[in-house]
């Protein structure tokens, strides 16, 4: 069974995707290509995307904190004379509200997919509860939510109403915007997962003959193998419009996707 | 950063057991540390209402590494868990203002509602319009300093000359006192990882409830 990786390592793993696509088109890409990725929406330039990562990183590693990495960002788009390129306040990169979007996005991507792993193989702990762990002004109605991704899947190591599912149901990933498995499940989330005891989630009807079985034996997706993936169904007009938008920094090969 | 261990040894001891077996025991205990951190954290979250810090704390754990029957799980970050686990009085830095430029001479605490919970006083002070300011005030009742954003009406509304926006109070110090809660205790961590492992043994059928 491989060592369960470090959020650094997941960070460190990605590879800058310098790619000037807006949210909505990203959300087209596979998740597995995103999860592999670092990416800004509507940042095409490198310098910028390595200078984001490099403070996401910090902020990740505990050497600067959220306000400082703000700050240096905001010294080096200053020294670059950067003007945003949109009117919308969130097209601004030196805003506080986009700059803790994007490391917050990030930094609660990677610590996820490290806990994910952490949790993927135990058996004392089998389950996850869907909890909030941040307050919000205005909070998303996670109830419907859940009972939505609840139908979607099937109910598939998932309980209808308690939020409580096998940590690795297919629920997660359908919960999530993101489509992975792990938190953050939304924008500026407040919910993330509280691990639950093999006992509650046998109590709760969610441990089956094979269920020991089927952690014991899950396999870790790889980090980094290849940033291809398959996109059938998109129309030809919404591949040229991201070929376009990405300043040929992408290729297409029948319905798969490769970032250069 | 913050490390915390806590000794396994001495929670078990069951024969034929494979290595595999260890392992995996070793694997659901460190699982039963961090269960018992995240809980503390996310605790604190409730109790603080907190909106980011202990998420972002509990974001930052990196998951418990087992050698030599000592589990350790560290926090990372943010900055100030470790202040509010033990306590302590803060003070400021002294570096160049990023406003004035001149030394930072008092903490900026804000106050419930103000603007500086959704923008930084940079942000506050780049957005200002021609005829506002923002400048230090002295509390009519107290008369401690208070900075505050100051518009000026056209004319009077209610006796007042100008809308005054409270930011946040200007203090020479501040001290937090410990939470030790922030924490689970050794005892705590011991019977989490124990009980995470006797799980192990029990689904595996490798004792039973009376052994």
């Amino acid at each position: 069974m491989p060592d369960t990786p470090r959020a650094l390592d997941i960070f460190d793993a990605k590879r800058s995707a310098p790619v000037s696509l807006p949210s909505a088109l990203w959300d087209l890409i596979a998740p597995q290509i995103r999860e592999r990725s670092w990416f800004v929406s509507l940042c095409g330039e490198a310098h910028r995307l390595q200078a984001l990562r490099d403070q996401a990183r910090d902020v990740l590693a505990g050497t600067v904190s959220k306000a400082e990495a703000r700050n240096n960002l905001r010294d080096l788009l200053a020294a670059e004379g950067y003007a945003p390129d949109g009117e919308h306040p969130m097209q601004d990169l030196r805003r506080r509200g986009r700059l803790n979007l994007i490391l917050e996005t990030n930094i609660k991507q990677v610590a996820g997919y490290a806990r994910h792993e952490a949790y993927r193989h135990s058996v004392a702990y089998p389950a996850q509860r869907l909890v909030r762990l941040g307050r919000r002004n205005v909070p998303r109605d996670w109830g419907t939510r859940w009972r939505n991704a609840y139908a979607q899947v099937g109910g598939e190591g998932a309980h209808p109403t308690e939020m409580v599912a096998l940590t690795l149901s297919p629920i997660w990933r359908a919960l999530s915007r993101f489509g992975q498995p792990y938190p953050p499940y939304d924008y500026n989330s407040g919910m993330g997962q509280q691990a639950v005891g093999y006992d509650e989630a046998e109590r709760l009807g969610l441990i089956s003959d094979d269920t020991v079985s089927a952690i014991e034996s899950s396999e870790p997706g790889p980090l980094n193998e290849g940033l291809e993936s398959g996109m059938s169904g998109i129309d030809d007009d919404l591949k040229d419009q991201i070929t376009r938008l990405a300043g040929g920094r992408v290729r297409w090969q029948d319905d798969t996707l490769t970032l250069a | 950063m913050i490390a915390v261990s806590v000794s396994l040894g001495g929670a078990l001891r069951i024969r034929h057991l494979t290595r595999q077996d260890r392992a995996a025991i070793a694997r659901e205990a460190a699982v039963g540390v961090r269960v018992a951190v995240e809980a503390s954290l996310a605790h604190m979250g409730q109790v603080q209402d907190s909106r980011h810090f202990w998420s972002e704390a509990q974001a930052s754990l990196t998951h418990p590494t087992v050698r030599d029957g000592k589990a350790t799980i560290e926090i990372t970050g943010p900055v100030g868990v470790r202040l509010q686990w033990l306590g302590g009085t803060v003070r400021p830095t002294g570096k160049p203002s990023r406003v004035t430029g001149r030394p930072t001479r008092a903490l900026l605490i804000p106050l419930p509602g103000s603007p500086l919970r959704r923008s930084s006083l940079a942000e506050q002070s780049a957005n200002l319009a021609s005829d506002e300011e923002i400048r230090v005030l002295k509390s009519t009742s107290s008369g401690a300093p208070y900075l505050a954003r100051i518009k000026p009406y056209k004319r009077r509304v209610d006796g007042r000359a100008a809308k005054v926006t409270p930011l946040g109070i200007l203090r020479a110090s501040a001290t937090i006192p410990p939470h030790p809660d922030v924490m689970p205790t050794d005892n705590d961590l011991w019977v989490a990882s124990r009980d995470a492992a006797v799980t192990y043994l029990r689904v595996h059928r490798l004792i039973t409830p009376s052994s």
